[in-house]
């Protein structure tokens, strides 16, 4: 119990009640900033801040530059031909960050990338045999590049897929859906109107398996619509093939493998496992009532950043006297003492 | 790893001019209570010490590795500023024994929860708590201050906040438990975790 839900306890019974509520109505909103205040310094602020960013390019571009006359002399030297150097292009805008890499993976030509690493509008992406990478749009879209895969990150946020699989993710870890994504690929385009799907690009074809929502591809003349549940693959005559699919199982474990774990300071148990079934295509399932109910009300405290999905819940879930078993697509959630074979 | 400061502040490097004023909207009010606390209220030196934090933050932007949260890290800034102001104007300044300063003034907070009543004494303790409440929720990203305010002082239903912050009400729900959660642990934490026996005051 926290300090002031502990001293609730303290209080005589007619003034019992949220305590958050009561100390903030108590104390009332913050004192408001005076506007004009706000804007003077913003301003000032934001010239300051400007003029830094000017300064910094006009650095990068002195770098550019002189790399740029060093290659001239080499070409010059080695009679190549004329390096034809145009005005320097002007720093390009981020188009997201990556969350996680395991294996090796590629900002091209050569730059390994790694968590943390900017991602500007035109980068070329690759991972090898054993390569997974996730990144974060900045338009919220999460994407998870599986192994063998190269992706082009295009100017106005488009994704092009020119080897391998991605898998998106519209909803952030808050819940709050990012806009439409258009993945190009050299057989139709696809968008999403819905949530969590994969794109996979084969020799000849490309296939979308839709896990929430639904998505639209449109190539060969045609669109289709693609719902959750669902697989089609289209192939460079024209032809598709549509089966059912579910949203859980070996089809998907590439995408476990890199998927960015939560930030779990403060979230409840049940937002975990919810999380966690989402994140996998499962469904939840309590043993008792009672740990459901144990579940919403339990405060997480601590970091899972680099485990993998299973890891969390093993290391989760004990600290809170529970433990996980899955059946099927049903991720069942146990006391560790043992229950009764009811289930909620 | 503050994830969401550290791509805020990427943002902001990469000249993102959205990421500024998520910057200032979300950072200066804080900062600007944070300083008027140590300047006796004095809003003019407020505003020129917060300027001068804020434009000396953003030269250094490139420095902030995520470790600590964006605004504590602005607040380090804040008191270099301060110390530096009253050493230009060659003078002291006015006492202020703040409790998120120092953790010894936490027992003396416990008085205040089993006084009640009314009187001086009891009055400058009121202030005070308000003024903590006031830091706690400035330490909180500005979602979760503003929807806690939003809900318990102003009253809103969660579907009105839910449409504010442009969420469902099952997020909003969601962000308002992590909120109160995230409120309990740094009011806690600026009073030493001693905040006394409860709220007793009307």
């Amino acid at each position: 119990m926290s300090d002031l839900e502990s001293k609730r306890d303290a209080t005589p019974p007619d003034d019992r009640g949220d305590p958050i509520e009561a100390l903030l109505r108590l104390t009332g909103p913050r004192p408001r900033v005076p506007a004009e205040r706000a804007e003077r310094v913003k301003d000032a602020v934001r010239a300051h801040w400007r003029s830094g960013i000017e300064g910094s390019r006009k650095r990068n571009r002195r770098r550019v530059a002189a790399a740029l006359a060093v290659a001239a002399t080499i070409v010059v030297a080695i009679g190549v031909g004329v390096l034809r150097r145009g005005d320097v292009a002007p720093p390009v805008p981020s188009a997201g960050h990556v969350e996680r890499v395991a294996g090796a993976a590629l900002l091209l030509p050569s730059a390994t990338l790694a968590a943390g690493d900017e991602i500007a509008e035109g980068s070329e992406l690759s991972t090898d045999a054993g390569g997974l990478v996730a990144m974060r749009l900045a338009s919220g879209h999460s994407v998870r590049l599986d192994a063998g895969t190269r992706l082009r990150v295009l100017p106005g946020g488009a994704l092009a897929l020119d080897r391998g699989a991605v898998y998106v993710d519209s909803r952030g870890p808050d819940g709050a859906a990012a806009g439409a994504l258009e993945i190009r690929t050299p057989l139709g385009n696809v968008s999403n109107v819905g949530t969590q799907y994969e794109v996979r690009l084969g020799e000849a074809s490309v296939r979308i398996r839709v896990r929430e929502g639904a998505v639209s591809l449109a190539g060969a003349g045609a669109t289709h619509r693609v719902d959750a549940g669902e697989e089609l693959e289209l192939d460079d005559a024209g032809r598709t093939v549509r089966r059912e699919l579910t949203g859980y199982g070996e089809g998907w474990s590439w995408v476990d493998g890199i998927t960015p774990m939560l930030d779990l300071e403060g979230r409840s148990l049940r937002e975990f496992l919810d999380w966690v079934v989402r994140e996998r295509g499962q469904r939840l399932r309590f043993a008792v009532g009672e740990l459901e109910d144990a579940a919403s009300t339990t405060t997480l405290s601590g970091s899972i950043q680099g485990m993998t999905l299973d890891q969390a819940l093993e290391s989760v879930l004990p600290t809170c006297g529970m433990r996980h078993r899955t059946d099927g697509d049903v991720l069942r959630i146990e006391s560790l003492r043992g229950d009764p074979e009811t289930s909620s | 790893m503050n994830f969401r400061d550290k791509s805020l502040t990427r943002r902001m490097l990469a000249g993102d001019e959205g990421a500024f004023d998520e910057f200032f909207a979300e950072y200066f009010p804080g900062l600007y209570r944070f300083a008027m606390t140590r300047m006796n209220h004095d809003a003019d030196a407020s505003e020129e010490v917060v300027q001068s934090t804020l434009c000396k933050a953003i030269t250094k932007l490139d420095t902030y590795r995520g470790e600590a949260a964006l605004f504590t890290w602005l607040c380090t800034f804040c008191r270099h500023e301060i110390s530096a102001f009253y050493r230009r104007a060659n003078r002291q300044p006015s006492t202020v024994d703040l409790v998120e300063d120092d953790t010894a003034i936490a027992a003396a907070l416990e008085s205040l929860w089993v006084l009640g009543g009314e009187g001086p004494e009891t009055e400058l303790r009121r202030k005070e708590v308000a003024r903590l409440v006031h830091v706690a929720l400035d330490r909180l990203p500005t979602r979760y201050a503003d929807s806690l305010e939003w809900k318990y002082i102003d009253g809103l239903p969660v579907k009105e906040i839910a449409e504010r912050l442009g969420l469902g009400p099952k997020a909003a729900e969601s962000l308002l438990t992590r909120a109160r959660a995230a409120f309990r642990d740094a009011f806690s934490a600026l009073t030493g975790g001693n905040a006394g026996p409860g709220p007793v005051l009307p």
